[in-house]
């Protein structure tokens, strides 16, 4: 029969264990590598599997923000061949409004994955949104310290709901 | 050979002595501070909770001097040269440095000091484990007992298993997502952990302070309520002063009140601890622990006129000390004991507030200079001058320095003295102007910053007192709790029960420290009022000295609970899926649970206000559900918060990591 004091003796003893087991100085086990945060080397294949372009429009803040907020609609990036520590790159440029912002996923597993990625919706200055519509860019590129390939590119036009 | 065992003998009986002491302080010292083992477990709880939003990195910039400061100190180096920065936002630029002869120093050395040890600690830690386990391994550990200490409280053996399961899936859990916490973090992240700390122990004082007047059920609802149902919960782990300043005025009004409870040498050390916070507070804000002391000189005087020639020396004695810390590091930075770093010449952006302008404008810096140069000054009479009034001098020369240093101090305390004229002036001026009291109380939303808008990308993050503290909807019904205390008589000043004479401290800090930043606020990046945050604490402490609340936790506690966790679950998976909907940009996300928020708030002060006035129309069970909502939305915001709207570093917990990758709302 199995006790609570006993149970939690076993797990007292499991901290223990973990923490001997990973520490630098026993040297069994160093469980950081495995998970990096950081771009490195490598390679995948990828390809832009859904994206929605009439997602992406200015428009005014609600709730009572009142700015006005470029709306960036996410991308579904289908990704193959993961070697080494390459990462996406989904970027939005708005030149005429100073708009230049990226958001990025580091690619670690190396099966097939779908890689849901986008910056968030960009907040905007009401005073400077004049025009009717805009001019953006939008890439979503495979980068490493290897290689920086698009894979990905297309110029919108922005509609302004004002 | 009996010789020897005789030694043994008594060796074995000093280490067990020495243990035995060692244990009886620990106990005792334990016992100052907590108060009892609900103290610590709320303490330990708290810490857990919030430690799960933990993100180890900068979340406001002035924080890099800070973390420098405290690498540097434990280190054993108070002046920093530029080689001695850790870290750094780009190349050199730190807002919230000062210069002072050549080297580089931080400032809210007290806040800097609570992180040496704790740096320390986890150096010495991390020499044999990898840093980011020790952090999981402490967490496991500290649900384990504490879920064993909750089984036993509640009777529920369950728990025990519950916690057992929680502490190894999160300690495995740790080893499988691990990722790199690199040494040159542990500084930032001892400062991170110091404010953490503080956290827990703001609400151990608050329900110590609670406790004290309306027994424990209402202080555990008090405490608990502090750290989760208010922005203190937002601030735990981002290291900024201000809840460390938080922990020390409820330590402040907690031992004042204790003051006028207790009698004889427990009592005079109660008040004496009252001061000496706030000589702590000076140490990290010398200019707050400046208005909190004379508020609570006045106070205290006001209430209780005539003290014992022993309880003003122990009153005096304590505060002296505990103003030592802060005049030893002003004297070490610039040798003049009231000039804090604050006031020295800032390097590079960034203003600093509640504080006299830069030093070329006369004041503190002005003092500072004289002191170096009258120094200089009586070298010279002394090498120029000669025969017998040489000699005469050289013999009145340490009463001329002692002469010189009143000087000094007394310029210093006159500065002081202008200062705080004109600040509280500047307060009661712009406490008139109802615009900008609705904007830093009740809505803000858009709001033009004079322009400053831009330095958050057009993104309106900054809530009001309201919209980030609902559960003060509670005090709209002061003036209903005021007319029926009115009506069943006051009594004098000096007689006032130890709970009415706390209620006044409460108020006059609140007042004060209000008063003293209204004029700088709204600001932009406040998020939630933040200078605001000891003030916003009292007031929520405040709301359960409205008596039907009091009621409502007393009569429906299962109730409250229920209420809690529901809004707290149930909201946050609502904000999750319908924001997600949305699809909002970050500013709208945070003015969305300001809007929420603000409804809770009113819906909690009709009840409140109405429960009052007629208390016969409103049972305990609708105001326990209104305090319960109302203090769960404010849960909600502060985990999604960290969860998902404020991104910056990595979590401390690697499985929060995981888990925060499938909230998906902006």
């Amino acid at each position: 029969m199995v006790t609570v004091g006993r149970l939690e003796l076993g797990v007292i003893s499991v901290v223990l264990v973990t923490l001997i087991v990973t520490s630098p100085v026993v040297g069994i086990l160093d469980v950081t590598e495995r998970n990096p945060t950081t771009v490195g080397d490598g390679t995948a294949t990828a390809s832009v599997e859904q994206f929605d372009t009439d997602a992406l429009t200015i428009d005014r803040g609600r709730f009572g923000t009142r700015v006005m907020y470029l709306r960036i609609p996410e991308a579904t990036v289908a990704v193959t061949d993961v070697r080494g520590r390459p990462r996406i790159v989904y970027r939005i440029r708005v030149p005429e409004l100073g708009v230049d912002t990226t958001s990025t996923e580091l690619l670690t597993g190396a099966g097939a994955t779908n890689v849901r990625l986008g910056p968030r919706d960009r907040g905007l200055d009401p005073a400077v949104v004049s025009d009717e519509n805009y001019h953006g860019i939008v890439t979503v590129r495979v980068q490493s310290f290897e290689q920086d390939r698009t894979v990905y590119e297309t110029n919108e036009t922005i509609e302004v709901d004002k | 050979m009996s010789g020897e065992r005789v030694r043994e003998f008594v060796t074995d009986a000093r280490s067990h002595q020495l243990s035995g002491d060692l244990d009886r302080y620990l106990t005792a010292a334990g016992r100052v501070v907590f108060g009892d083992r609900t103290g610590v477990m709320i303490w330990l709880g708290v810490v857990l909770v919030l430690g799960l939003g933990w993100r180890v990195g900068f979340f406001i910039t002035d924080t890099y001097p800070i973390a420098n400061a405290v690498a540097n100190l434990a280190d054993g180096r108070l002046a920093m040269q530029s080689a001695d920065f850790q870290y750094s936002l780009t190349l050199g630029t730190q807002p919230g440095l000062h210069r002072y002869d050549g080297a580089y120093y931080a400032r809210n050395y007290g806040a800097v000091a609570a992180a040496v040890p704790i740096l320390w600690l986890l150096e010495a830690f991390s020499f044999v484990a990898a840093p980011r386990l020790v952090l999981a391994a402490a967490w496991s550990l500290g649900v384990l007992l504490l879920c064993g200490e909750l089984a036993r409280r509640l009777d529920q053996p369950a728990l025990r298993v519950v916690g057992g399961v929680v502490a190894v899936v999160a300690v495995l859990g740790a080893a499988v997502f691990a990722t790199e916490l690199g040494q040159s973090q542990l500084a930032l992240a001892a400062l991170q952990l110091s404010t953490l700390f503080a956290a827990g122990l703001a609400a151990v004082l608050c329900y110590r302070l609670a406790s004290a007047l309306h027994g424990r059920r209402v202080g555990v609802v008090a405490g608990i309520g502090l750290a989760l149902a208010t922005p203190i919960g937002f601030w735990a782990t981002i290291p900024k002063r201000h809840v460390l300043v938080t922990a020390l005025v409820f330590a402040s009004v907690y031992a004042f009140t204790r003051s006028r409870q207790l009698s004889g040498r427990r009592g005079d050390l109660s008040l004496a601890t009252a001061y000496g916070m706030l000589g702590l507070v000076a140490w990290v804000h010398a200019f707050e622990g400046f208005f909190l002391t004379v508020s609570l000189f006045v106070v205290d005087v006001l209430t209780e006129p005539r003290k014992g020639k022993r309880r003003m020396a122990v009153v005096a004695g304590v505060f002296g000390l505990s103003l030592l810390p802060m005049v030893v590091t002003n004297v070490l930075i610039s040798g003049n004991p009231l000039l804090p770093p604050r006031l020295l010449p800032n390097v590079g952006p960034g203003g600093v507030e509640l504080a006299p302008d830069g030093p070329s404008d006369a004041g503190g810096g002005d003092s500072g200079a004289g002191g170096s140069n009258s120094g200089s000054g009586s070298d010279g009479t002394g090498a120029s001058g000669g025969g017998v009034v040489d000699g005469f001098v050289q013999l009145l020369s340490p009463l001329l320095g002692l002469f010189t240093f009143a000087e000094l101090v007394f310029s210093e305390l006159l500065f002081i003295g202008n200062y705080a004229l004109e600040t509280v002036t500047d307060g009661l001026r712009v406490s008139q102007e109802a615009d900008r009291l609705w904007n830093v109380f009740v809505r803000r939303g858009y709001y033009e910053y004079s322009g400053r808008l831009a330095v958050n990308d057009f993104e309106v993050i900054d809530l009001t007192v309201l919209e980030s503290t609902p559960v003060v909807g509670t005090l709209v019904a002061l003036p209903a709790v005021l007319v029926v205390w009115l009506r069943d008589g006051v009594g004098s000043l000096g007689r006032l029960s130890p709970g009415r004479q706390s209620d006044l401290l409460v108020v006059t800090y609140v007042g004060v420290l209000t008063l003293v930043y209204l004029p700088r606020l709204p600001l932009f990046s406040q998020l939630t009022v933040r200078y605001l945050l000891p003030a916003i604490a009292l007031l929520a402490y405040c709301v359960v000295r409205v008596p039907i609340v009091r009621a409502a936790i007393d009569d429906a506690p299962r109730l409250l609970t229920t209420v809690y966790a529901g809004t707290v679950v149930l909201g946050t998976i609502l904000f999750v899926v319908v924001l997600g909907g949305l699809d909002p940009g970050l500013g709208e996300a945070v003015q969305a649970h300001a809007l929420v928020n603000l409804a809770a708030a009113t819906v909690l002060g009709l009840t409140v206000t109405v429960g009052t006035i007629a208390p016969s129309r409103i049972p305990s069970r609708v105001v326990a559900a209104a305090l319960a909502a109302a203090g769960g939305v404010t849960t909600s915001y502060v985990f999604l918060a960290s969860l998902e709207y404020f991104g910056y570093g990595q979590y401390a917990f690697d499985l929060v990591r995981v888990v925060a990758r499938y909230v998906w709302i902006l």
